[in-house]
Formats: structure tokens, C-alpha cells, sequence
């Protein structure tokens, strides 16, 4: 019971983030790595083995160059095609399946021959950045400076080709080139997988490499059209139609190579980056939804998931693991969450006396929102239990009753369900009166024009979070001044529910040391059980008048520890505070836990004749408070609630 | 090394000395003064991509801010409250459009992180509660939809009509 779990729903998750989640490393990785390099290599040297050396093969085999090229173009075009079912099939099979079959047609169709300078060093420079993606998980980083690089790269060749440098150089340009835009490949499939998560990776990698097919058939087929017979120089330098007997036409790319550019410069994100900052900074949906509109740029800035993912988050406190997520945060917001999220959190129904914590959450797998009731019971051998549950205590006051021993309780939650909204068919079942409703109405009666937020802690703003719990919901009101809440008709009546919000402990020092038992409580109320306290500092508290029947001036305490009924009972009922902390009590001995002087609330049944007794609150440790109320010769326990 | 100054060119070929820890609040100039060792007495930086009316307002703002505790690193999901410019930044950021939105070029390309949001969050101001017409207006953009497209997002925008 010491271990304490928050009850926000955001902090388990928060939790949950920071615990690291560790991957061994065995050494067997390394050779894995290795086998599938292997593997690798030798699908690059069947694919492009020929083309680097064209005109030789041309020379040699006696074919046509069309031929030749045809060879490293099969792989292409066959590749559109079979991308697809071939990652469907690692998905489905597994990897292990998937890469026998490709190792095996591979070394079917496979005679190792030479590779050259382009991709070995390629090769190495796919080990070196690899190697640095994976310790240091930059890959948007690493993936842009090898950009840069390989730009750099090719620049040095096109100046070394038009200054007519020494051949070296611009051998020494190619293997720059090779070792920085090869590595590109490997880790920019990585950078995309994490952009399309969840997206299964085969299938991922399968889009990716089909589009870099098609560009690839794009330059082999089209690009030669715009090329250009080679100059004198460049004639000289060039080394592909060397050793041929001038079948064969070089040709100047330079063309191409604009045109590629220019569509490259067309893709350059920055404006849209930019507008994606500005639109971060947008907390209200309504704001996107006119930006989507206002022209194609802004509307898909206005679809980013990450504007999305922020605002679940943000508004209605969802941010599930994404795994779980079977769709876009778009959807999820749109579909489920605007209309729904505003349920979700804890709450505080306003059964006559009683009322009783309820919990509404997503059901992220099934797209559904769980309303339940969160009972608790005492589950010891509670002999004191059973003797006050019949004592009839009309007479007497209330909230608890002498001599019962309650140090030991132990408690255990009942979660009761009370109604299921299906987005999908946006029907809400009753489970208690099992009929479906179209709506559970909700009413607002402040701040019209912030028209969505959720209730967690952090959605709520500072100002609105003590003010929605603390004010009295009392059953036979009406909406006061600043209130919230949503109502459940069923057919033997409406059931209203209040937000709660529920304080943190703190610990620091900079607090007062009572505000570390902030937070929701379990207490021992004698012959009514078990209730749920909310216990939290208040600051400016006005102390009643009139403690154990004498009358005083009105105090304010500056600090006071005030615990609220979540559930109550037919004494004091829901809503009303149970105790107070108001003063510490000075101790002699240092070393004993400061204990508080204080009020606490007792009535009739029927909450009549409510008064304020005298009370000393005691901590035993920082989730368990003894509370003594002198008049009653009774002491409870409060034991912090963890679910 | 307090007091210590750089040159900063600007586009038009003017030079601005700077305070060396001014300077560094662009990490784009603060790479460079480290990882390339430029000499910070002899050599000017060029900004070919600012001008010198935006570097001036730039070094205005990084000097107003240069005790202001570095920036938190950044978090998609922490709050970004659009309403705690302080009132300075307001002041500074009263100027008309062109110039807002080149201090948000200059800002990205010089890696501002403050300035960044303080612009951003200036404009983003700007849009909020305002219609799509509004918007296009306001900065002045053309509407390349389609009717039919029209229609069509807006019926994707149902679900945040007021009900």
C-alpha cells in the first residue's frame, strides 16, 4: 500500500514512457547483421553488376546494349510489381521465411563478379553512418547531412569535370559520392519507418523501394533522350566507351540531371515546415479546420498526424502507446475524441447520498468509450464490520461510531459498468437499464467559446480544477454559476456526473508539508464502510464558526488539509467535507511525525443536524492518516488509493 | 570572453559587430564559431540569407533576450501557450507582415529557437478564430481549390460544426 500509483490517467502513461525499455544485445546479432550483408551484396551484384560496365559486356557477349541494360532494368520493373506480395509475404510469413526464399532465388541466378569503386565504398560508408544511426538514433540528422554531403560530392565532380583536374581526382569524387549517398538508402528506410509507424515495415519498405524503381526506370528509359553527345574533354575522361570500338554513344546527363534537380527543388519542405510551426502553436480544432480550407498548401499543413497526436494529447489527455492505434491520430481525434473526449477522466456521480467515483476511458482497440463505477469494499475478516453494519444510528451521529477497531482494512476495488459509446455507431448502451440512448447531455454553463477540452488534470486549466470539485454539488441544486457535468437518464431516473479533478502529491520543499497527502483516499466510516475521500491543501480556508457547539470568530486558516467525500453516506453524504487539518500540533519529541489539530463533520441521518467536532489528524506515513474524533471516541483509518 | 565581438554580413554587404554570447543564440552561428574554429576576431560571418534590416531586428531581439535561460528542449506535447508573449516580444513583433514573416525565414535559418516561437506564435495569433476568407486576407493567399474540392473538405469538416 505504500507503493503509490497516481490516479490521472496521464501519469501511468507518463510512467510508462520513462521506463526504458531495454533490448539486449547478443553478440549472434552481429552475424545475423553480417549473413543478411551478405545477402545484400549479393542482390546488388546480380541487379547492377553489368551496368557500370555496359560496353564491355556489349563487347564481350556480343549483344545489343539494350541488352546489357535490360539486366539491372528487369530488377526494376519486376520489382513493382512483386514489391507488394513479396512483403506480404514477410509479413505474413516472417522474415526468416521471406529471406530463405530471396537468399535462395538469389543464389539461383547469382555469378559474383567484380564491383568497383562506387559500390565499395559505398558499401563501407553504409557500415561507418549505419553504425552511427543506430548508436545515436539521429536519423533525421544523419540522413540530412548525408544529403548535404553527397550534394557536396557531386558538386566536386561537376567542378573537377568542367576545371579538368586529373582523372584521380574525379575517381576519388565518385568513391566521395558512393560512400555518402549509399549509406542514404539503408537509413533513409529506417527514418521511414519511423515516419509510417505502425505501418507493418515490409510493406513499408516495399512503397519506398517501388518508388525509387520507378524513378530508376524513369532515368533509364527517359533520361537518355535529353542527353548529349560528349564534348572533347569530356570524351577524354570518360572511361565507358574506352575499350569498346565506338559502338557506343557517352552521353552528357548534364540535362537530366537539371530536370531531376528541379523536381527536388519543387519538394523542398521548408515553407511547409514553417507553417507547420506556426500551426503547432493552434490548441483549438476549429482554428485547423479553417486553415484547411483556406488553400491546399494549408490544408495538408492542417492534416499533419503530429498536429494531431499533440492536440489528443493536449485536449483529451490520450496518448496511446501506437501499437494500439488501428488509425491516424486524425481520425482519432475527429471521429472519437471530438465528439466523445469530454467524458473521458474521473468523475463524481450525485446519487442521493451516496454518490460514488466513476471513471470514463478509451478503449483504443475497440473504439469505444467505458463509462464504470469504481466501488470500494473491505475484504478482512471485518468482525467490527459486521457487528455496525446493523446498529441503527439515527440517534447518534455519524460518520463513525467508538470502539471499532478499523487499523486493519483491506480494501479492493468493484468496477460496476454503467454505459459503452460506440463511435462507431455513435449508440450508447445503459448497462443498467440495458437500452441504448443517443446521448448523454452535457452541459456547460461557462466559457462558451472554448467549446472542447477534456477533463484530465492537465487539460483543465489551473483555475478551473479546485473550483469543479470543491464547490458543493449538492443533489437537489441546479447548475451554478461555473459548472460542468453530464447526465445519465435511465429509466428510473437521471443520474448526474460531476468532474473531478484529483490533486498530486508534492514533495518538494518548496510546498507546505501537508500538500504531500494530496490526492484520493479510502476511508474507514465505521458501520458505512469504506469511502472515498478527496484530500487536498486548501489554501484560505474558512474555518466554521462553531466547533463541538461552542462559537468562535471566524478563522481563515492559510493552510489547511481538507478531505472531501467522493461517496458518502446517509450521515454526511458526498460532497461534503469530512475533515479538516488545521493546525499543527507541537511535539516534544523531535523524532514522532507532527500530528494536526482539526475539525471534522458529523450528522444525523439524513444529513441533519450537521456539526463540526473537534479532531486530531495524525500521519502515519504519507499514504496512510489517522484520524481521532474526540466526541465520538473514535478513530478512522485513510489509506491513499491506488488502482 | 564577455564583450567579445564577431562580424555578422548581412545580404547587402553590411557589417554588424556582435557580442560573441548574443551571437550564439543562433545555433546555426554558434556551429559554425565552434565546430568550423573560425577565428572570432579576424573573420565576418556572411548570412547571405538575411538582410540588413531583418539581421538588425534579429540582433535587437537576441540582445533584449541574452540572459533568458536556454529554451526547453522541445516536446510536441508540452502546452504552447500562445498567450505568454511577453510584452516586449509584442512590441518588437508590431511590424507589418513581410517583415514578420522574413523575421520567421531568418529565425529558421539561423536556428532562433525563441525568436521562432515568439513569431510563430505571433502568427498563429493572427489565424486564430478567423474564417478561411478570413485567413486569405489576412495573408493574402490564393484559394486553389475547386468547388467540388470546397465541398468536399468541408464535409470532411463536419465533426467540428457546433452541435
Amino acid at each position: 500500500m505504500n507503493e503509490y500509483q497516481e490516479l490521472d490517467q496521464s501519469d501511468n502513461e507518463e510512467i510508462d514512457d520513462l521506463i526504458p525499455k531495454v533490448y539486449l544485445t547478443y553478440r549472434r546479432r552481429w552475424f545475423y547483421l553480417f549473413v543478411v550483408c551478405l545477402a545484400q551484396i549479393s542482390n546488388a551484384l546480380i541487379w547492377i553488376n553489368f551496368s557500370p560496365i555496359a560496353n564491355l559486356g556489349v563487347e564481350y557477349y556480343k549483344v545489343s546494349y539494350d541488352a546489357i541494360n535490360w539486366l539491372s532494368l528487369m530488377y526494376m520493373i519486376i520489382a513493382i510489381p512483386f514489391t507488394l506480395p513479396s512483403t506480404w509475404l514477410i509479413d505474413k510469413l516472417g522474415v526468416r521465411v521471406g529471406m530463405y526464399i530471396g537468399v535462395w532465388m538469389n543464389a539461383i541466378g547469382s555469378v559474383i563478379r567484380c564491383f568497383r569503386f562506387f559500390i565499395g565504398a559505398g558499401s563501407l560508408g553504409s557500415l561507418v553512418f549505419g553504425y552511427f544511426a543506430d548508436r545515436t538514433g539521429k536519423l533525421e540528422e544523419i540522413s540530412k547531412i548525408l544529403y548535404t554531403a553527397s550534394s557536396v560530392a557531386y558538386i566536386l565532380i561537376v567542378l573537377f569535370i568542367i576545371n579538368r583536374v586529373p582523372r584521380y581526382f574525379i575517381y576519388f569524387a565518385f568513391a566521395f559520392v558512393g560512400f555518402v549517398s549509399l549509406p542514404l538508402s539503408p537509413i533513409s528506410m529506417d527514418l521511414c519507418l519511423e515516419c509510417v509507424y505502425p505501418i507493418p515495415e515490409a510493406t513499408a519498405i516495399g512503397i519506398n523501394v517501388m518508388a525509387s524503381q520507378i524513378i530508376g526506370i524513369l532515368m533509364v528509359v527517359i533520361f537518355p533522350k535529353f542527353g548529349r553527345p560528349l564534348n572533347e574533354y569530356e570524351t577524354a575522361i570518360e572511361t565507358c566507351s574506352r575499350d569498346t570500338k565506338d559502338k557506343i554513344v557517352a552521353l552528357n546527363y548534364s540535362i537530366p540531371l537539371y530536370i531531376m534537380a528541379f523536381i527536388m527543388v519543387l519538394m523542398d519542405r521548408l515553407p511547409y515546415e514553417l507553417l507547420f510551426s506556426i500551426a503547432t502553436h493552434l490548441d483549438s480544432p476549429k482554428d485547423l479546420c479553417s486553415l484547411s480550407r483556406v488553400s491546399s498548401v494549408f490544408l495538408s499543413v492542417s492534416r499533419d498526424d503530429r498536429i494531431w497526436k499533440r492536440l489528443c494529447y493536449r485536449l483529451y489527455n490520450v496518448n496511446p502507446p501506437l501499437d494500439e492505434l488501428k488509425q491516424n491520430f486524425y481520425n482519432l481525434f475527429t471521429k472519437i475524441l471530438a465528439p466523445y473526449g469530454r467524458y473521458l477522466g474521473y468523475w463524481k456521480s450525485n446519487e442521493m447520498y451516496y454518490g460514488g467515483l466513476i471513471h470514463v476511458q478509451l478503449n483504443i482497440s475497440e473504439e469505444t468509450i467505458i463509462g464504470e463505477k469504481l466501488n470500494v469494499v473491505n475484504v478482512s475478516d471485518g468482525i467490527a464490520q459486521m457487528f455496525f453494519a446493523d446498529e441503527d444510528d439515527s440517534d447518534d451521529d455519524g460518520d463513525a461510531d467508538e470502539e471499532a477497531n478499523e487499523s486493519f482494512f483491506k480494501s479492493m476495488y468493484q468496477k460496476t459498468k454503467l454505459f459503452t459509446i460506440d463511435s462507431t455507431s455513435n449508440q450508447i448502451l445503459c448497462h443498467q437499464c440495458d437500452t441504448v440512448h443517443n446521448e448523454l447531455p452535457w452541459i456547460k454553463t461557462f466559457d462558451s467559446n472554448q467549446q472542447y477540452f477534456g477533463l484530465s488534470h492537465e487539460a483543465l486549466s489551473v483555475n478551473e480544477r479546485s473550483l469543479l470539485v470543491s464547490h458543493d454539488h449538492n443533489f437537489m441544486e441546479g447548475p451554478e454559476g461555473r459548472d460542468i457535468y453530464f447526465s445519465r437518464n435511465c429509466l428510473d431516473g437521471s443520474t448526474v456526473y460531476h468532474p473531478l479533478s484529483i490533486p498530486r502529491p508534492s514533495t518538494t520543499n518548496a510546498d507546505h508539508p501537508l500538500s504531500r497527502f494530496n490526492g484520493l483516499w479510502i476511508g474507514s466510516y465505521g458501520g458505512h464502510g469504506l469511502e472515498l475521500i478527496h484530500v487536498e491543501l486548501c489554501h484560505d480556508f474558512i474555518c466554521p464558526a462553531t466547533v463541538d457547539g461552542r462559537s468562535k470568530d471566524v478563522e481563515i486558516i492559510s493552510n489547511a488539509l481538507v478531505g472531501r467525500k467522493i461517496s458518502g453516506d446517509p450521515n454526511v453524504p458526498h460532497s461534503q467535507i469530512s475533515f479538516v487539518a488545521t493546525h499543527p500540533i507541537e511535539v516534544v519529541d523531535q523524532n514522532s511525525p507532527t500530528s494536526y489539530e482539526g475539525i471534522g463533520q458529523i450528522a444525523h441521518t439524513g444529513y441533519v443536524d450537521a456539526q463540526f467536532i473537534r479532531s486530531k489528524i495524525l500521519p502515519i506515513s504519507n499514504d496512510v492518516l489517522q484520524v481521532t474524533w474526540y466526541a465520538l471516541h473514535h478513530t478512522s483509518f485513510f489509506k491513499r488509493c491506488s488502482f | 570572453m564577455a564583450g567579445h565581438k564577431i562580424k555578422l554580413q548581412s545580404s547587402d554587404g553590411d557589417t554588424f559587430d556582435v557580442e560573441v554570447e548574443i551571437a550564439k543564440q543562433s545555433a546555426t552561428i554558434k556551429t559554425m564559431l565552434e565546430d568550423l574554429g573560425m577565428d572570432e576576431e579576424e573573420d565576418v560571418i556572411p548570412l547571405p540569407n538575411v538582410n540588413s534590416a531583418i539581421l538588425k531586428k534579429v540582433i535587437q531581439w537576441a540582445t533584449h533576450h541574452k540572459d533568458d535561460p536556454p529554451p526547453p528542449e522541445d516536446d510536441e506535447n508540452r502546452e504552447k501557450n500562445t498567450n505568454d508573449i511577453s510584452s516586449w516580444d509584442q512590441d518588437f513583433l508590431k511590424v507589418d507582415q513581410g517583415t514578420l514573416f522574413e523575421l520567421i525565414l531568418a529565425a529558421n535559418y539561423l536556428d532562433i529557437k525563441g525568436l521562432l516561437d515568439v513569431t510563430c506564435k505571433t502568427v498563429a495569433n493572427m489565424i486564430k478564430g478567423k474564417t478561411p476568407e478570413e485567413i486569405r486576407r489576412t495573408f493574402n493567399i490564393k484559394n486553389d481549390f475547386t468547388p467540388q474540392e470546397e465541398e468536399q473538405i468541408k464535409k470532411e469538416n463536419e465533426w467540428c460544426e457546433e452541435k
